[in-house]
C-alpha cells in the first residue's frame, strides 16, 4: 500500500514538472512572436517615404536653386516650406524643410552653401535632422 | 481508492495543463489579429510609394510626375505616356489620383483619374516642387505675376486597391 501511495505522489510531482516545461515554452512562444510583430510593424509604420521624400526635395529642388541670388534662395525656400507645411498638416502630421542658414559665395552673390532642419512628425514617431548642403550634395 | 485519487488528481493537472496552455495562446492571438490587416496592406502600399518614387525620376521625360504635372491643363487630364508608365508599375493593383497644391494659403484639390476605391484601399503619396517658370500660362497652377523661381508644391495621392 505503502509503494502504491509513493507511485502516485511521483506521477503527480512529473505532471507538475512536465505542465511547467510546456507553460514555459508557451510564454517563451507567445512572447516571441509578440516580439517579431512589434518590431516588425515598428518597421512599417515609421514614416520613411515621407522622410525620404522631403530630403529629396532638398537634394534636388533645394541644390538645383543654388544659382538664384541669397535673397531669391530664400524666399523661395521659404515659399516651399509653407508650402509643404500646409500639405501636411492636412493630412495630420507635420512636414517641414526649413533652410535656417544661407551663405552666398563673395564672387557670384549666388548661395554657395546652405543649412537645412528637415522635420517630420506623425503617427507617433518625431524625426529631425540638421545637414549642410553645397551643390555638390549634402552631409 | 487510492488509485481513483491518483487518477482524479492527474485529471485535474491535465486540464490546467490543457487550460494554461490554450490561454496563453488565446491571449496572444488577440494581441496578433488585428495586425494582419496591416500586414496585408503594407505590400501594396509598399508598391505604390515605389511606382511614385519612380515616376519621380527624370522632369524631362513625358511619363515622370513633373512631366506630367507640367502638360496639364484646366481639364486635369494627365498624358497617355505617363498612364501607361504607371499601370505597367501598379497593374493588376486598380487606381485613383488625386493632386492638392497650395494657392494663396489654400488648399485646391483635382482628382485627375477618377476611380472609386474599395475600403480596403490604401494611400500613398509623394511632394513635387515645380517652378512657375516653366508652366505655360495655360497652367492651372500658374501664378501670374509671380517670378519664374516661384515654387508650386503639389502633392500627388495615389490610392490603390486589389481590382
Amino acid at each position: 500500500m505503502a509503494g502504491m501511495n509513493d507511485r502516485g505522489q511521483l506521477i503527480i510531482l512529473f505532471a507538475l514538472i512536465v505542465s511547467g516545461i510546456i507553460v514555459t515554452l508557451s510564454v517563451i512562444y507567445t512572447q516571441n512572436i509578440l516580439a517579431g510583430m512589434e518590431s516588425s510593424r515598428i518597421i512599417m509604420v515609421f514614416p520613411k517615404e515621407e522622410i525620404r521624400n522631403l530630403r529629396d526635395i532638398v537634394e534636388e529642388d533645394f541644390i538645383d536653386s543654388m544659382g538664384l541670388k541669397k535673397d531669391e534662395f530664400d524666399e523661395y525656400t521659404y515659399n516651399v516650406s509653407r508650402d509643404i507645411r500646409i500639405l501636411y498638416a492636412q493630412k495630420g502630421s507635420y512636414g517641414d524643410i526649413a533652410v535656417f542658414g544661407s551663405y552666398p559665395s563673395a564672387l557670384t552673390s549666388t548661395v554657395s552653401y546652405f543649412n537645412v532642419r528637415i522635420t517630420y512628425i506623425g503617427g507617433g514617431i518625431e524625426y529631425n535632422d540638421t545637414t549642410l548642403c553645397r551643390p555638390e550634395g549634402c552631409i | 481508492m487510492v488509485k481513483a485519487q491518483m487518477m482524479t488528481l492527474e485529471g485535474i493537472m491535465g486540464a490546467l495543463l490543457l487550460f494554461l496552455v490554450t490561454y496563453t495562446l488565446f491571449q496572444s492571438s488577440l494581441v496578433i489579429s488585428p495586425l494582419w490587416s496591416e500586414f496585408s496592406d503594407a505590400q501594396l502600399k509598399q508598391i505604390a510609394y515605389d511606382s511614385l518614387r519612380v515616376l519621380d525620376g527624370n522632369s524631362s521625360q513625358n511619363d515622370s510626375l513633373e512631366g506630367m504635372l507640367l502638360s496639364l491643363d484646366s481639364s486635369f487630364i494627365p498624358n497617355q505616356d505617363f498612364i501607361n508608365s504607371l499601370e505597367k508599375l501598379i497593374r493588376p493593383a486598380n487606381y485613383r489620383i488625386e493632386i492638392y497644391w497650395v494657392s494663396d494659403s489654400e488648399i485646391e484639390k483635382a482628382v485627375l483619374v477618377d476611380n472609386k476605391p474599395t475600403p480596403e484601399a490604401v494611400a500613398a503619396s509623394r511632394i513635387v516642387v515645380l517652378k512657375n517658370g516653366d508652366l505655360n500660362p495655360s497652367s492651372p497652377f500658374y501664378k501670374s505675376g509671380a517670378k519664374s523661381y516661384t515654387p508650386i508644391v503639389v502633392e500627388v495621392r495615389l490610392i490603390v486597391w486589389r481590382a
